[in-house]
């Protein structure tokens, strides 16, 4: 493959899951092939230091790197250390590195946490440390590889800003491998696209997103940013644009013809729908853990049958403790939570784990930690088989059919821990699905995943809302949000502050705003064509609202 | 919150450099061990009281449940010993099959003695310790070569996140009803099993060889040596103290007190 990156460059690096865009980052900075191994042809220069002729920690000061997990790059408990590590190493003087540490800590904005603890910061913060720690070394390169994929919305946006001003201010060019273009798209100078270990495409944003906006978003399988789907659905209905629009911004409202009116609003959005019965009831719950956080307080709302729930708040607005009082692993300190089985109804207080996930899936964010055999084959075939009364024959045929559902024929004998990071997901999700639940919560289930795979995933949630099941989703991704979820779930600080249809939530910019999150672009672009209110939530129901007025 | 955590404060030992606190520790422990008498190691006792309240500047209920670490192995000795010691002459009780004498009381307080001398300096090092201090005095004081000073720093910062992955991992299997009491000594090797494979998949390919990429990237080892925003140089009263309790170990040993022998031999009597 060919790659540049010029001096003081913004470059966006979009590929599928497995194309190699991280190996290709790791190459920048000489960790491969020089300190992990692997067979390397061609040269990688940076700065005019050929990678295979230099020492990694000589390549450091010409290329800094932020990785995608903020705790495991993070080597150092205090801080003050951890910005103060790489010029430890490269001998710079202690009044020298004291100065270095104020200046790059005020850079990204984290001055006042120069004395704290790293195990007590954000994730958003966990990342921008590990900026300011890039940074000291003065790098003419930063790559940061998918800086925000564990991030809730603001702290993805307190990453975004930060990459931006030091590339405006300091001239310091970026290569930032992600996954989404929405936020990003109007400050990257260029986009190059990986696909097998190649660069397919390569070049300005808007004729890029222009001329092969369809192969990048159908071949590949990779996200657009949701207004320039807009505007090439726009185009092949035969509206023109002086210049390929990018963002909400840079669309022009005299172009296309949208009703100001408010649009009826998708199927998918209706929120609470009355008749339907409650699978999961949830009344006075408060939780507080042994250390004394009180995590939930006083939260009373039902689930109903068949609807898809999005679970929502910052981190630490207790979501997962939530979750985990759901399916039996977490006790209510005070209030009562029930649970609608096939034929009764449990307490969930009373109840042990083991029944309830007899209707009550879940999938964690990490679906290694789930595997419990070492093969594909008896990994779906667990659940079944502990069950104690289904037959041989039986389980076989279950558990064959699931895994061909999911395309996990040909690694059957395979260890589980061998899959690749979306076939361990599908694994994780197969072995619930088996078991035909009433009720599946999937923690942060898009974390990390291309549009291919989370379209699967989407398909695979209608699918079961289709038979009757209940899903319920932890997620910060606002644009499966509005694409999936029948109902929105908001906790800040262990209470409800939200209940009701995503649009509604869309349509609420305090609620957004108290609660760290933010709308969809398509909505933001809709509401400048209505400033009140929108429906419209998804690019398909802007589309569907632009072809019906014409 | 863990068993063992640094307490912050500005005592004598806290800001004593870690080395030499490191050092001294193992002294103390010697100390312990190569002395029978339990009169000595009472005194020894007394004096780490006021060690551990005056220059530690810890109140005793800092300790709390910590201090039976040393407490319960020297309570169990001192009983066993009382009871079970055989060659007693001075019989304060005779039971029949058990006789309690005064030598057997001697020597399980000699035995049980010895942990709350060693442990519980051990503890107060901990507590009066920051872990970075110590790494970087590790590298600056005893001049061990960074790569391995590391080694401890980064198993500081994987405890943490080993010990929020192991939680993750019961929960999840838990959830897929594998039983969490499991019952039967093969029952519970396969269930730490399946709990240990993810769990070092987790740590090694989820945080320590991202942990390797990051420290490499940062230049880690560029230079055989490194540069400290603090200096880290013992102070004279440091060296005066260690110094103080190597002399005090060295008359102990030559007057006759305590023998290198007694490391080994534990089940001779404290009796001439």
């Amino acid at each position: 493959m060919n790659l540049t990156v010029n001096e003081g460059e913004f470059l966006v690096l979009l590929g599928p899951s497995g194309c190699g865009k991280s190996t290709l980052a790791l190459t920048a900075n000489g960790i491969v092939p020089n300190q992990i191994g692997g067979k390397i042809a061609g040269t990688v220069e940076i700065d005019g230091m050929n990678t295979r002729q230099h020492a990694v920690g000589e390549l450091a000061r010409k290329v800094g790197i932020v990785f995608q997990n903020p705790d495991a790059q993070i080597i150092h408990l205090h801080v003050e250390d951890e910005v103060a590590f790489p010029m430890q190493n490269l001998l710079v003087q202690p009044q020298v590195m004291r100065e270095k540490i104020n200046e790059m800590l005020e850079v990204v904005g984290m001055s006042r946490f120069k004395k704290s603890l790293t195990t007590t910061l954000s994730g958003g913060q966990k990342q921008r440390l590990s900026i300011a720690t890039a940074l000291t070394m003065d790098p003419k390169l930063l790559i940061l590889d998918e800086p925000t994929v564990h991030l809730d919305p603001k702290g993805a946006e307190e990453v975004i800003d930060t990459i931006v001003q030091l590339n405006r201010e300091q001239n310091i060019a970026i290569l930032l491998i992600e996954h989404k273009l929405d936020e990003i798209i109007q400050v990257a100078d260029r986009i190059a696209v990986m696909d097998e270990g190649v660069v397919v495409a390569d070049g300005d944003p808007r004729e890029l997103l222009l001329n092969k906006a369809n192969y990048i978003m159908n071949d590949l399988g990779l996200f657009i940013p949701q207004v320039t789907e807009v505007a090439n659905f726009a185009v092949t209905r035969g509206y023109t644009f002086a210049s390929a629009p990018l963002s909400v911004e840079d669309f022009p409202t005299n172009t296309i013809k949208l009703r100001r009116d408010g649009f009826a609003g998708g199927q998918n959005h209706q929120g609470n729908v009355a008749g339907r019965r409650a699978v999961i009831e949830i009344r006075g719950v408060s939780f507080k853990y042994p250390i004394g956080t009180k995590a939930l307080d006083n939260i009373s709302l039902d689930v109903q049958e068949g609807e898809i729930a999005a679970l929502l708040g910052s981190n630490g607005s207790g979501k997962t403790t939530l979750a985990k009082i759901l399916i039996g692993l977490l006790k209510p300190t005070q209030g009562n939570v029930t649970i609608r089985g096939d034929n009764s109804v449990y307490d969930v207080s009373k109840t042990s784990p083991k029944v309830l996930s007899r209707f009550i899936g879940f999938s964690f964010q990490n679906p290694e930690n789930q595997f419990v055999t070492e093969r594909v084959f008896d990994e779906v075939a667990f659940g079944l088989r502990i069950m104690n009364n289904i037959s041989e024959d039986e389980i076989k045929r279950r558990t064959m059919g699931i895994i061909e559902k999911f395309g996990l024929v040909e690694f059957i004998d395979e260890h589980p821990l061998n899959l690749s990071m979306g076939q361990k997901r599908r694994l994780s999700i197969a072995t619930m699905l088996v078991l035909e639940p009433r009720m599946i919560i999937f923690d942060e289930p898009m974390t990390g995943q291309d549009k291919k795979r989370t379209d699967f995933i989407i398909k695979l949630i209608q699918d079961l809302q289709g038979k009757g099941t209940t899903s319920i989703f932890i997620t910060h991704d606002m644009h499966f949000v509005a694409n999936i979820a029948t109902h929105a779930i908001v906790l800040n600080e262990g209470k409800v502050a939200f209940q009701g249809s995503p649009e509604k939530l869309f349509n609420s910019p305090e609620i957004l705003s108290q609660n760290s999150l933010t709308d969809p672009v398509v909505h933001k672009l809709a509401m400048k064509f209505d400033g009140q209110f929108s429906s419209i939530i998804t690019v398909k129901e802007f589309c569907d609202v632009m072809e019906a007025e014409q | 919150m863990s068993v063992l955590q640094y307490i912050d404060g500005n005592s004598f030992f806290h800001r004593m450099d870690p080395t030499i606190k490191f050092i001294w520790t193992f002294v103390i422990s010697f100390l312990a061990f190569a002395v029978m008498n339990p009169f000595f190691l009472a005194i020894l006792f007394v004096v780490q009281m006021l060690i551990i309240r005056i220059l530690a500047g810890l109140p005793f209920r800092s300790l709390g449940k910590r201090a039976w670490i040393a407490f319960g192995p020297a309570l169990m000795f001192f009983v066993f010993y009382t009871f079970l010691y055989p060659e007693g002459k001075g019989v304060l009780l005779d039971l029949g099959i058990v006789k309690i004498t005064v030598e057997g009381m001697m020597y399980g307080a000699a035995i049980g003695l010895r942990f709350p001398v060693s442990v519980l300096m051990a503890i107060v090092f901990v507590l009066t310790t920051d872990s970075r201090k110590f790494v970087y005095s590790l590298i600056q004081v005893l001049k061990i070569p960074p790569k391995y000073a590391y080694v401890l720093m980064v198993a500081l910062r994987t405890f943490p996140l080993a010990e929020e992955e192991f939680h993750n991992i019961i929960d999840a299997q838990t959830i897929r009803g594998m039983d969490a009491h499991a019952k039967g000594i093969k029952k519970r090797i396969e269930r730490i099993r399946l709990i240990i494979i993810p769990l070092m998949a987790r740590i090694f390919k989820g945080n320590l060889e991202q942990m390797a990429m990051a420290m490499d990237s940062r230049a880690f080892e560029a230079y055989d040596r490194m540069t400290f925003i603090e200096e880290c140089k013992p102070s004279k009263w440091d060296i005066t103290f260690l110094a103080l309790w190597v002399v005090i170990f060295v008359v102990v040993i030559a007057a006759g007190i305590g023998s290198f022998g007694a490391f080994m031999n534990t089940y001779t009597p404290w009796k001439d």
